[in-house]
């Protein structure tokens, strides 16, 4: 009887001091595997409307997040007018975050810094992207606030299904875009009238050659987001005042062009940014060597009613469903 | 009644009414013209920098308008914006230089290209200024262009900007200095006008105060001229209606004193006019009782001179039967009552005398008269008296004409009474009779070294029935009627009695008689 109890309590204790062991190198490998996954988000302090744009691509990743089972992985901070790179990244260090999103303007000079602090010191694992800026690429990861040539073409097949031939001037600057544009025109069956420019002069030359060329309404003139062949006070009213005389159809990448006469134009949806931020961070950390640079596919179509009215394009509500804004409001 | 008062004092050179009138006018036209002026000057300053304001605001709206042109190098894309700009009637002339300082373009008036070339890049608005224009300028600025402003914050967007070149506006000054006077004008004419209407309305309202000042003035100016004590109607502002209460109170005051005055003037005059009678009745009744008293001396004179003369005689002439039987002492008895009776019948006279002088019935009975005669029965009668007190009797006889037209009987008693009366007051003395005449006048006069009057009762001897003495009545006998009747008998004879004397000296009585026109 004796020598039965010893066994049974010894064969007890064994099982206990086991079932604890296990226990807590479970929870402690848990734990590591959540501390990687935390991504830090830098959003500069802004007052309204800028803070209610970052907060909602911050929702927007933390969406993401929530969608990913990393609900708690979101860690906010604002940057300071006066940062410390080394104070950061030790900060980052100290608390094992190694994915970073930064906004604005001056999370892409932290960016830039973070870029030049991971070269100096030789550490590889610093994933950082940017957002919420009209940027070219510029070496640093990010999706930019100027909209896909291929979302702007799919709506213009759906706006104005006419349209064949997309005559467009751009800079030096925006040559990426165009490139993505003759990917996304051949796709969807369009053709491209594209001339380079060096100065707004040119760019205006361009436009009055275009509009004195016979142009129909098969004919667009897209308006990219260029600081030199695209301007509000220079091109714009001069390209708005012939269209509208010559029924052409005109569509900008700057959201508020549709309110100022163009046919349509778009508007960021930050919350879509925020999580196409989340997945392009967590994409890097897949293959950290790669840069990830991709223009805004997250967008919100806004469509000026008059001039399709002026064009003579008329919309089924089922199609003005898909119209987030229109103008007149 | 008023008490006139000097006109001087009531008035001034220049009326209340006008005084005021001016003072206020004149305020009113200074205050107007100043503030019109003021206004004016500052409207025109703030338009001055107004123009000058919207002056910049074109310069820099023609110079924004401008970019596309210099960015194109071509003038088509600024003509819309040179028409705009010169429509603004104040702009005489646009020119647009590029950067190395060629003209791109310019307008028909314009401004000399060489000036404008000194001028260089243009850092300040308002270029140069002279009496007739301004010369503004601005630069031309490319800016680039910006992500929307509502999606990207733009304090964070780094934008360069590029100048292209700079824009020349010259604008007239005559629109504006036209405004300006215009405004001047303006001004001044509504001051004056608001001047003019604030004068009219003060004086309609000056008048309207002083017309119940001037009311009252004129009341009193007529009360001065009347006489009469008119009221004031009290109307006006306070002051002045308490100027027409406090006057017509006082004419009031002065009524019911006057009034009170006149009262007493007439309860005064009729008092005097009462006792003014009652003196009359009582002058007349005692002039009455007098004449009465007179007559009846005179009456009861004469009738007690009768008996009292028979008694005489029938005493006389039982005396002398006494004597013719030596029965001597009772002829002593009797010639003292004979004396006694003497003595009572010449009382009789004087009182006689007296009552006929003072009933007007005495006469004057002038004949040729020997004076010296007369002298000497007059000193041989008095002459037993003054050797009854030891005197010594001294006649002084002048230049004497010896046939006088006078009244005896009455020139006699005169010497008499003196003389008697000198002897009697004088005992161991002298007494000295002083006569002489002249072409007009007798001269005489008595002189004792008696006992003297003193002078404070020197008139009183000439009264009726007085001595100066009381007690002396008794020293010296009399009735006190010889000084009155010697003094009545002057004046009867038209004479002069006068009298000198010092007490326990003597006295000096002296006459002058007037002669008649038979003397001379």
């Amino acid at each position: 009887m004796l020598n039965c109890c010893f066994v049974r309590n010894l064969f007890i204790k064994i099982f206990l001091i086991a079932s604890l062991l296990l226990g807590g190198y479970a929870y402690s490998e848990n734990i590591e595997k959540q501390q990687s996954n935390k991504v830090a988000i830098f959003y500069p302090q802004a007052k309204e409307p800028y803070k209610s744009i970052y907060q909602n691509i911050i929702a927007g990743s933390t969406d993401a997040a929530t969608k990913a089972n990393q609900a708690k992985s979101i860690e906010k901070y604002v940057i300071k007018k006066t940062f410390n790179v080394d104070e950061i990244t030790q900060d980052l260090k100290n608390k094992n975050i190694d994915k970073i999103i930064v906004l604005g303007r001056s999370g892409l000079k932290l960016a830039k810094q973070l870029s030049k602090y991971k070269t100096d010191n030789n550490t590889g694992q610093l994933q950082v992207v940017s957002g919420a800026l009209p940027i070219s690429p510029n070496g640093v990861s990010g999706i930019s606030l100027i909209t896909d040539p291929a979302s702007l073409f799919g709506y213009l097949q759906q706006v104005a299904p006419k349209v064949e031939q997309i005559h467009v001037a751009y800079s030096k600057k925006s040559a990426w875009l165009i490139a993505l544009a003759k990917l996304a025109a051949k796709e969807k069956g369009l053709s491209l009238n594209l001339q380079q420019v060096t100065s707004t002069a040119q760019a205006v030359t361009f436009y009055q050659k275009t509009f004195a060329s016979g142009v129909s309404n098969k004919d667009a003139i897209w308006l990219p987001f260029d600081r030199i062949s695209s301007h509000d006070k220079i091109t714009l009213p001069l390209i708005l005042e012939k269209a509208w005389a010559k029924e052409v159809v005109v569509f900008s990448s700057k959201p508020s062009h549709a309110k100022r006469g163009v046919l349509f134009s778009t508007y960021p949806d930050n919350f879509a940014l925020g999580s196409h931020l989340y997945q392009m961070v967590q994409g890097l950390q897949q293959q950290p060597d790669q840069k990830n640079f991709a223009a805004l596919k997250s967008t919100l179509l806004a469509v000026n009613l008059r001039t399709a009215a002026h064009l003579g394009l008329k919309y089924s509500s089922k199609q003005q469903q898909l119209f987030k804004l229109t103008f007149p409001q | 009644m008023l008490m006139p008062v000097k006109q001087e004092s009531f008035t001034p050179q220049v009326s209340f009414k006008r005084q005021l009138l001016t003072i206020f006018v004149f305020s009113i036209i200074f205050l107007t013209l100043i503030t019109s002026i003021l206004t004016a000057w500052q409207s025109s300053q703030m338009l001055r920098k107004a123009t000058i304001n919207n002056n910049i605001q074109i310069t820099n709206n023609f110079a924004d308008q401008a970019v596309l042109a210099l960015l194109t190098g071509s003038e088509e894309n600024v003509q819309d914006a040179l028409k705009q700009t010169l429509g603004f009637s104040s702009v005489v002339g646009i020119a647009i230089y590029k950067n190395n300082g060629e003209i791109l373009i310019t307008s028909e008036q314009l401004i000399q290209p060489t000036s404008l070339d000194a001028q260089g890049p243009v850092t300040q608005q308002l270029l140069t200024e002279n009496d007739s224009s301004w010369t503004f300028g601005a630069k031309v600025i490319y800016t680039e262009d910006i992500y929307d402003a509502d999606m990207v914050n733009p304090n964070e967007e780094v934008v360069e900007q590029e100048v292209l070149g700079h824009v020349i506006i010259k604008y007239n000054k005559s629109t504006l200095q036209q405004i300006q006077r215009t405004i001047f004008i303006n001004n001044l004419s509504i001051g004056a006008i608001i001047a003019c209407l604030l004068a009219l309305l003060i004086r309609l309202m000056i008048n309207r105060m002083i017309e119940p000042l001037l009311a009252l003035s004129q009341t009193m100016e007529t009360a001065r001229d009347s006489g009469l004590y008119s009221k004031a109607s009290v109307k006006g502002t306070l002051e002045i209606k308490q100027m027409a209460e406090i006057y017509n109170q006082m004419m009031s005051t002065l009524e019911h004193q006057n009034i009170s005055l006149e009262k007493n003037r007439d309860t005064l005059e009729l008092e005097v006019e009462i006792r003014t009678q009652e003196l009359v009745v009582a002058r007349d009744s005692a002039l009455t009782a007098s004449r009465h008293k007179s007559e009846f001396l005179a009456n009861m004179s004469h009738e007690l001179r009768t008996p009292l003369q028979a008694i005489i005689g029938y005493t006389d002439l039982v005396r002398e039967d006494l004597e013719l039987e030596c029965m001597d002492e009772q002829v002593d008895d009797l010639n003292k009552s004979i004396r006694s009776a003497h003595n009572l019948l010449a009382l009789i006279n004087n009182i006689l005398d007296l009552a006929k002088i003072e009933a007007g019935r005495m006469d004057l009975y002038l004949k040729s008269v020997n004076i010296e005669s007369l002298i000497n029965e007059s000193i041989d009668t008095v002459k037993p008296m003054a050797s009854a007190n030891n005197n010594e009797l001294i006649i002084d006889i002048g230049s004497l004409t010896p046939i006088l037209n006078v009244d005896r009987q009455k020139l006699m008693q005169v010497f008499l009474n003196l003389l008697s009366n000198a002897c009697k007051f004088t005992k161991n003395g002298t007494i000295t009779f002083k006569i002489y005449n002249d072409k007009h006048f007798l001269h005489f006069s008595v002189t004792d070294t008696g006992v003297g009057i003193e002078s404070d009762k020197l008139n009183y001897i000439f009264e009726q029935f007085t001595q100066v003495d009381g007690s002396q009545t008794r020293q010296f006998e009399g009735t006190g009627l010889g000084m009155a009747i010697t003094q009545n008998y002057c004046q009867l004879m038209k004479g002069n009695l006068s009298v000198s004397s010092e007490l326990g000296v003597g006295s000096v009585f002296t006459v002058h008689l007037p002669l008649n026109e038979k003397n001379k």
